[in-house]
């Protein structure tokens, strides 16, 4: 099966940071996100030309923003085809454990 | 006047079987004691559940006897809370290898100046003889109504794998070779382990003394220029391999004496000091805790970051 | 009169922690009481959490539901909580958030994501955040939509330079709308939040804009905001503490110098403040010219090494403690017992929580009344102290480490989550440790030749020297007077009388002030009994009641074991209508009391959803109890 097979990007049709390959989006608020070109919190409709598709291809992790869950690719692939949005990663504030309980 | 080994027995009549291989391991650590002339007030000897513990009766000391596997933490608690006493732990292979194996494993990641001396006999006496957990797989002792099925632990390696800065192994009816050995244990700064092969003419009718007599030998008469010290990394590399090698070497011959002696590594004692200076000098049993039964702190005083002007 | 309730709701790591402190910070510089608790799962990140804040310029006993305003920084936290807001209440939210639908939220409970649907379904809808609004408006709610992202946007405008720290604003866009609708001027604001980010101006900077970009924009949609005036408590120096750092603040102050732990929720966070504060600077006491005190704070490998090796440093003459949880208390049984036998000091402070089992690790439960009077094996004779408040928690650990040494025992400090997650504001003279003495016993340094660790006394209590100051020995087995083995029939029973004796010691003491505390009218002819941390809920319960002609009053128990039987019965035998007040299943107190008093407990209002008890539920409980004659009620409020 095409890896591809949800075709070409339809999220707003834009190419914006949202469907970026280069962007993280924030493991909570996930219209704000991290370029990892730009190196700096953007939010989901900004766009620049250093834009790529997500595309799910390489055996490497991913992250569902709609699940909330990290993905091999095999995983990710699934995933895709429901429709979820697909990152290369999740960010997490690197402060976040002043946030967190013992649990 | 140096101390007698006279002056460390105590009033308690010994409780062990005739033939019991810990008669001559209580007259090696008395004679250890005394040769290094170590103050009674000043000794602590802990023991767990069994036979062997029952040492902190049979040996004068500022003594404890825990429960059953407990030995190790006990122990970790005196020594840290007063660094200056003298802490040995005394217990057999089920206290100390079985029940309290996680605690024997914590040991050695902290290096707690404690020595631990294992009175090995792979069987549980008290309890009439079932398998302890360094009698070997498929061991069938007279008291087991089937061979055992469990295989035994390698202690010097579990010690050697855990952090254990001195291991070292002996033989009960040696006592004036393990009377050094115990010496030695006690003397080094860091966690200390001296596994005791101990024959129980009671309940282990195949580790025998013939049996343990016909296979064991002492790493220095075999090799006179074995030397167990390590002084620095590198010296660790070289001898690491052949230091595990004799600590495989259990069967037909079973290597005695030091294992390994770390050198290198610091104790619990000396981390607690680096990060919080003071603490030698003014350990917890020592340090003062009020002036004239008040405290000697108050809270919106010492937790200023938790007080706000409104 | 101010008495107000917020929620704020949102992922767990998504900054609901710090948006609560900074919303009590600025409630108790505007001069108000304030209680504050989280609510969390037992999560590392993403599932939800909640802090319930509730703020007064009287007594804040309790938490109460419904509340006044609820922020819910996701769609999960608005569909949570929809019960939970009053109708003269505002909902603050994410427009971006309304398609969003209950049963797509993942990290929702899938019981809570039905009972969802099915409530929605009947009323013909789906289980949206538009319909939750929709219900909500109906029931007269204002609803506060914020367009957060556009906020955001502005936020990182104003800024101008790149941030990184955007996402941290989203928190404090959220409670200082809310803040700002309940009347806070933003100064207040901008303070508490310079409170707590002030050593960090990157972060700090940021959510300064934030909050004043959201208030602006309240401003600008819903008009000004009459300005709350100010609580009564302007102008003094207060601390806020959470139970879990007044019971370590306690322990250092006691003189602590030896705690061990093995992580466990909710008990761990005491010994991390107290590591944190493990060197401490001390006026007066200098030796070897060092001018500071280090405590031991140490990690074990389990609980069965946290207390043994307590026990160790104990014998050593130090103050020595552990603290744990019902799971790591049911590993320390057997040394406690040793600890009995061996007549060793030592606390344990026991910080309950949702059981059997692993339970709900997070969430509250007063489980372990039972276990913690009888654990260990054999007769082992023990103290048992139960807090009801942070204050308590205060001088009960003060007191416990005394008595710990003065009888030369185990000291079971029974505490909870609700007490241990729960902050609170307190006044300097209300934590006063020159009140409880330092008191250390039949302690002994240098007790000479031939000393009797188990001498025989008429109090039962035997003179106590360090380990390290002559030979001697402690033992676990049964013993002679000096500590030898014996199983000579004498020996045992005189020291089983021993014991036996000095527990009575104990009992006569401990005054009985402190050991049971009747609040209210001693001719109310309703009595709640209760222990632990619904003190104060049942003294809100008790005011309201009044309010509402119901005369009631409330037999605190503070020490379990030994158990106050003579003055309970006095009081017990006065009332006509007994109600036990507890969040356990078996009602372990009312079996206690019928087991030393012979009074049989015949009403009880239990909570057993793992939430915190509420002043209300007891309202609830007794005026069901009271009006439609039940004997037992299970009251069920929280989410």
């Amino acid at each position: 099966m095409s890896l591809a097979s949800r075709g070409s990007l339809k999220l707003s049709g834009k190419a914006s940071c949202a469907s970026c390959w280069n962007w993280l989006p924030h493991v909570h608020y996930p219209f704000i996100g991290y370029c990892s070109i730009w190196r700096v919190t953007t939010f989901d409709d900004y766009y620049c030309l250093n834009y790529e598709p997500v595309s799910v291809s390489g055996d490497r992790f991913y992250w569902c923003s709609t699940c909330k869950l990290r993905l091999t690719r095999d995983d990710a692939i699934i995933h895709w085809n429901g429709n979820h949005r697909i990152f290369r990663a999740a960010y997490v504030d690197p402060d976040v454990r002043e946030e967190l309980y013992e649990g | 006047m140096a101390r007698s080994w006279l002056d460390y027995r105590t009033e308690a009549w010994v409780q062990w079987c005739p033939g019991c291989g810990d008669f001559g391991i209580l007259n090696s650590i008395h004679k250890a004691l005394a040769e290094l002339d170590i103050d009674p007030k000043r000794l602590v000897i802990v023991g767990g559940i069994g036979c062997s513990s029952r040492s902190v009766y049979y040996i004068r000391g500022s003594n404890v006897h825990t429960i059953h596997g407990r030995s190790i933490p006990v122990a970790s608690g005196i020594k840290l809370a007063n660094p200056e006493l003298t802490v040995i732990v005394v217990g057999g292979d089920g206290d100390i290898l079985g029940i309290g194996g996680g605690h024997f494993i914590a040991l050695g990641r902290r290096n707690i100046d404690i020595a631990v001396l294992i009175f090995d006999n792979a069987v549980y006496g008290l309890t009439k003889g079932q398998a302890g957990p360094t009698l070997p797989v498929w061991v069938k002792t007279k008291a087991l109504p089937y061979p055992n099925v469990q295989g035994n632990i390698n202690p010097l390696l579990l010690a050697f794998a855990s952090g254990y800065t001195f291991i070292a192994r002996g033989y009960a009816y040696h006592v004036n070779q393990l009377k050094d050995i115990v010496k030695a244990a006690i003397q080094h700064k860091g966690s200390a382990v001296v596994d005791i092969l101990q024959p129980c003419p009671t309940y282990n009718d195949y580790m025998t003394s013939e049996w343990y007599e016909k296979r064991i030998y002492y790493l220095k008469d075999e090799d006179p220029t074995w030397d167990p010290a390590i002084r620095s990394i590198d010296e660790y590399r070289v001898k690491a391999p052949r230091i595990v090698e004799k600590m495989l070497e259990f069967g037909d011959r079973i290597p005695l004496g030091i294992f390994y002696q770390d050198l290198t590594r610091e104790t619990l004692e000396d981390r607690f000091e680096k990060l919080t200076p003071g603490y030698l000098s003014s350990p917890p049993a020592k340090r003062p805790i009020s002036v004239d039964s008040k405290p000697l702190v108050h809270p919106f005083k010492l937790f200023k970051d938790k007080v706000l002007v409104t | 009169m101010v008495d107000l309730n917020l929620i704020i709701g949102g992922p767990q790591g998504g900054g609901v922690e710090s948006a609560g402190q900074v919303v009590v910070k600025a409630i108790v510089l505007k001069g108000f009481n304030v209680l504050g608790t989280r609510e969390y799962h037992s999560n590392i990140m993403g599932a939800h959490s909640y802090y319930h804040v509730r703020f007064s310029d009287g007594i804040v006993r309790a938490l109460r539901l419904p509340v006044e305003s609820i922020v819910a920084l996701d769609a999960e936290s608005v569909l949570t909580h929809i019960n939970d807001l009053s109708e003269r209440g505002f909902l603050v939210y994410d427009i971006d958030t309304l398609s969003q639908d209950a049963t797509r939220i993942a990290s929702m409970e899938p019981s809570l994501r039905r009972r969802l649907r099915n409530t929605f379904n009947s009323l013909g809808l789906n289980p949206t955040v538009a319909n939750a609004i929709k219900i909500l408006e109906e029931k007269g709610v204002k609803t506060i939509g914020l367009p957060l992202k556009d906020l955001l946007k502005k936020v990182s405008a104003e800024i101008g330079a790149p941030i990184a720290s955007i996402a941290k604003t989203v928190n404090v866009i959220g409670i200082a709308s809310s803040l700002y609708m309940l009347g806070f001027e933003p100064e207040y604001i901008s303070k508490a939040l310079e409170l707590q980010f002030g050593n960090r101006p990157k972060i700090l900077k940021p959510n300064i804009t934030a909050a004043s970009i959201a208030i602006e924009y309240i401003e600008s949609n819903y008009g000004k905001r009459p300005i709350l005036q100010d609580g009564p408590h302007k102008g003094k120096r207060r601390m806020i503490t959470s139970g879990n750092e007044i019971v370590a603040m306690a322990k250092i102050i006691g003189g602590l110098s030896f705690e061990t732990f093995y992580p466990i929720t909710p008990a761990s966070d005491e010994a991390f403040h107290i590591e944190e504060n493990k060197y401490i600077e001390v006026e007066g006491v200098e030796r070897d010219s060092i001018d500071k005190l280090s405590i031991v704070v140490l990690q074990t490998e389990d609980e069965i090494s946290a207390i043994n090796m307590a026990i160790g440093a104990a014998l050593t003459g130090s103050r020595a403690a552990t603290s744990t949880s019902g799971p790591g208390f049911s590993l320390m049984n057997e040394a406690i017992s040793m600890a009995v036998e061996a007549e060793v000091p030592i606390l344990i402070s026991l910080w309950m929580r949702a059981g059997p089992s692993t339970g709900i690790a997070t969430r509250e439960g007063q489980q372990d009344l039972l276990h913690s009077i009888f654990s260990g094996h054999g007769d082992t004779p023990k103290i048992v102290i139960a807090s009801g408040d942070h204050i308590e928690a205060f001088y009960d650990t003060l007191k416990a480490m005394n008595w710990a040494e003065e009888f030369q025992t185990p000291v079971i400090h029974l505490l909870d989550k609700y007490l241990a997650s729960t902050i609170t504001v307190l006044d300097e003279p209300e934590i006063d440790p020159s009140i409880v003495d330092i008191r250390r016993g039949k302690r002994v340094e240098s007790p000479g030749d031939n000393y009797k660790r188990y001498e025989i006394t008429e109090d039962g209590l035997s003179p106590m020297a360090p380990l390290g100051s002559t030979t001697m020995i402690v033992s676990s087995l049964e013993h002679d007077e000096y500590g030898f083995a014996s199983e000579d029939p004498i020996d045992r029973e005189e020291m089983m009388k021993k014991r036996i004796r000095k527990f009575e010691t104990i009992a006569k003491s401990i005054p009985e002030s402190e050991k049971l505390v009747l609040h209210g009218d001693i001719d109310a002819r309703i009595t709640i009994i209760s222990f632990g941390s619904t003190k104060q809920a049942i003294l809100g319960a008790i005011e309201e009641l009044e309010k509402r002609g119901i005369k009631v009053n409330f037999l605190q128990f503070r020490i379990l074991s030994p158990f106050p039987s003579s003055s309970a019965l006095d009081v017990l035998s006065r009332s006509e209508r007994i109600i036990s007040v507890e969040s356990n299943a078996m009602g372990q107190l009312s079996l206690l009391v019928r087991a030393h008093t012979g009074v049989n407990i015949e009403y009880s209002i239990r909570k057993l959803n793992a939430r915190p008890l509420y002043d209300i539920d007891i309202v609830y409980g007794v005026e069901r109890i009271i009006k439609d004659n039940v004997k037992s009620v299970v009251v069920s409020s929280g989410s």
